[in-house]
């Protein structure tokens, strides 16, 4: 990726980030800071052992030793299992997010951006009307023009 | 407006949509793509978000309770215009997953 583009995502990000700062935030006080950070590092924890446990997953799938993979695969589900439940816990708004079905697909799609292939890219609103349109059930012509 | 890329995933997961959410979630798209356009706040009604633990990756709700997708910003396609990558969306059965 050419070093301008790179930027200028770099960029939007950060700014569309940096503008859900409320204007008039003030600082935490240091009972609710420390709450706060036992709270993400909780969060953070959890998050890591759900990564874990997939990727653990898909590699024991292609261990030999059949023994070994059946006694390991439901310890990494269940550790897997209390993880989501410390998310559902504390952060029950994105849960949703850290299913296993959620997060294949979501990996699925981090490695073919890794391989660097893109999806279909639509430069005009018509053109991305257009393929929304073909991928409705039953489409009508000019739904949503 | 911003120019649209959508992973082959995201088509996987709009077919699965019934037609009504399928309307639902295109309003929403619209929404956004005019927020970023204007360049100003994104209305709070799409509750655009950061998930957390998973840095670049945002949330939208697309339906009050149970629509979310998730999309992420890339390289610029257009000088001067954002670039959304639409991921996967889902309605209610993401909610049941275990």
């Amino acid at each position: 990726m050419a070093l301008a583009a790179t930027v200028h995502e770099q960029l939007a990000q950060r700014e569309a980030r940096l503008r859900l700062v409320p204007a008039n935030e003030r600082p935490l006080s240091p009972r609710t800071r420390a709450r706060v950070e036992r709270w993400e590092a909780d969060l953070q924890a959890a998050a890591d052992t759900i990564r874990w446990a997939d990727a653990a997953i898909e590699q024991l799938a292609g261990l030999e030793d059949v023994a070994e993979r059946e006694r390991l695969l439901p310890l990494v589900r269940a550790a897997r299992v209390q993880a989501l439940g410390v998310v559902r816990q504390l952060n029950p708004d994105q849960a949703w997010f850290w299913t296993e079905e959620w997060q294949a697909g979501e990996r699925a799609i981090d490695r073919r951006l890794a391989a660097g292939e893109h999806g279909t890219i639509y430069y005009t609103d018509e053109e991305f009307d257009a393929a929304l349109r073909a991928h409705l059930h039953d489409p009508e012509p000019n739904a949503h023009a | 407006m911003p120019t649209r890329e959508v992973d082959p995933r995201f088509w996987a997961d709009y077919q699965r949509l019934t037609r009504a959410q399928q309307e639902q979630f295109v309003r929403a798209a619209l929404r956004l793509a005019e927020d970023l356009e204007r360049g100003g706040p994104i209305r709070a009604s799409l509750r655009v978000k950061p998930m957390r633990n998973n840095p670049g990756i945002w949330e939208l709700t697309w339906d009050g309770q149970d629509g979310r997708a998730t999309f992420t910003f890339g390289p610029e396609q257009l000088p001067g215009k954002r670039h959304v990558i639409w991921r996967r969306v889902g309605g209610h059965a993401i909610f049941e997953q275990p």
